[in-house]
């Protein structure tokens, strides 16, 4: 407890599922009973916030105030943990809090326009960390690899890779995985999300973890039942015993042994 | 099966006198033709000695064998009832020798005797069931192969009992079928499976080397490594 490890949750290719995992692994942590945050850096797109049954209507300060001095950046954190709890049946001994990005065109264009000074970003982790008693802090990044991606990656103390089992993944995760040991990261998993059911999982697992150097935490299946859902509850907390959700809990059993 | 021989039984006693007065006896040599599909049904035939194949056409053109017949059996005795045309065909295997009973002398010999026209009846509600269990028989295997149980299906199949050759030969049918499913689809799991991760090595270097060559990544990578190494003291 009070680890306060930094868990960026990457993906080379937006599509990747990478918002719905940071949000199921962070729950399930939560379920276990730690104190964890999670927060939603891809401000371009901003998304994770609709898996915690959040709408723009409750979104009041975010991310993007911090960023531009507006406020501190515990004060743009929600507790989740009624609405988490609310969905499935598991008690949520932990906390949940969850820093969004703001949804308003009128902020998103100004980051894309003006950009903000990224080494606050660094700053608002440390604090958000010290003044929620944070155990774990997932971070929701950006796609691609640009600097405040970059940032996010330096910084995290274990970095969770998402590809889906196609070409362009393949050839975007060798770049990231790259540039991530250059950064040296201390941990490094990748997750293969949407793998078709004709796929041998345990060959898959086996092919990518010899051609990137690096372990497989898990093989998800590409789900319809998920994706009935519409990414609109935690999936692995409403269903937990559906074969995704026990691929998130074994991503989780991973981070938590491995930071 | 027993049924097949009791019609000829029955024709060759009961009705013998009026018989053979109509009976006409065949020659046939070996692979020579009885009749095709679609002639007309206008007789039935009493095998005396030889073997008779019945056969059809698969989609393809293929032959496909449905009964072979002995002596004592009898073919043809639907077209005795209905007139219809043949629904297949009949060759000799070796030389045989049949006697033929024209629709038009059977009719007046049933309307004659009780126990004759007793007998077709017997025999058109046994064809009926073996039909219906035939078609169970194909429905079963068929929702083994669409639930990936070749190995139940194949079993199941090899189970059909040797003494009907109709169902033996559709099971041979199915049981290739099953193996030509079977194989296609190990076939196309391995290619699935053996899927290639081909990563164009040049681009990778040129990506990452834009990315690590720039000010912003020099700096960044100083100031973790003073990061971590505070938050370590």
């Amino acid at each position: 407890m009070g680890k306060g490890k930094i868990i960026s949750i990457h993906s080379f290719r937006g599509g990747t599922g990478k918002s719905n995992i940071t949000a199921n692994v962070s729950a399930q942590f939560a379920a276990k009973g730690y104190r964890v945050g999670v927060i939603d850096t891809d401000i371009q797109s901003p998304g994770i916030h609709v898996l915690f049954g959040m709408n723009e209507e409750q979104i009041d300060k975010s991310l993007n105030d911090y960023l531009y001095g507006r406020c501190k950046i515990q004060e743009t954190a929600y507790d989740m943990g009624a609405r988490v709890g609310a969905s499935g049946d598991i008690e949520i001994s932990g906390k949940i809090y969850l820093i969004p990005s703001s949804l308003r065109a009128g902020e998103i264009a100004k980051v894309l326009r003006e950009g903000y000074e990224v080494g606050l970003l660094n700053d608002g982790f440390r604090s958000l960390i010290k003044e929620l008693k944070l155990d774990y802090l997932f971070i929701d990044t950006h796609p691609g690899l640009n600097e405040e991606t970059l940032l996010s990656i330096a910084i995290s103390d274990l970095l969770i890779i998402i590809l889906r089992p196609d070409q362009q993944d393949f050839q975007g995760t060798a770049v990231t995985v790259d540039v991530s040991r250059k950064l040296e990261v201390p941990q490094l998993f990748l997750v293969i999300n949407k793998a078709i059911s004709s796929l041998d999982f345990a060959d898959l697992k086996k092919t990518v973890e010899s051609t990137f150097e690096a372990p497989v935490a898990a093989v998800l299946p590409l789900s319809e039942d998920m994706a009935r859902l519409a990414s609109s509850d935690i999936f692995s907390l409403r269903f937990p015993d559906h074969v995704v959700s026990q691929a998130i809990r074994d991503i989780a059993a991973i981070v938590e042994a491995a930071a | 099966m027993a049924n097949r021989e009791s019609l000829a039984k029955i024709l060759l006693t009961e009705a013998d006198a009026s018989l053979q007065s109509v009976l006409e006896v065949v020659h046939l040599e070996d692979g020579q033709v009885l009749f095709n599909r679609d002639d007309p049904g206008d007789a039935f035939y009493i095998i005396d000695s030889g073997q008779i194949r019945i056969f059809t056409f698969d989609e393809a053109g293929e032959e496909l064998t449905l009964n072979t017949l002995k002596a004592g059996e009898t073919l043809g005795e639907l077209a005795l009832v209905d007139g219809q045309p043949r629904s297949a065909s009949a060759s000799a295997i070796g030389p045989a020798v049949l006697r033929r009973l024209r629709r038009e002398d059977f009719l007046e010999m049933v309307h004659n005797s009780p126990a004759l026209s007793q007998a077709v009846f017997r025999l058109l509600s046994q064809r009926a069931r073996h039909m219906t269990e035939y078609i169970e028989r194909l429905g079963h295997w068929a929702r083994l192969v669409a639930a990936g149980q070749y190995t139940q299906a194949m079993a199941n199949i090899e189970n059909v009992e040797s003494s009907d050759r109709a169902l033996v030969a559709v099971a041979d049918a199915v049981k290739q079928m099953v193996r030509a499913v079977k194989e296609r689809e190990e076939k196309l799991r391995k290619e699935v499976a053996q899927l290639r991760i081909e990563i164009d090595e040049e681009r990778r270097k040129l990506r990452v080397a834009e990315i690590v060559d720039t000010d912003y990544f020099q700096d960044l990578t100083k100031r973790v490594r003073n990061l971590r190494s505070q938050s370590e003291e």
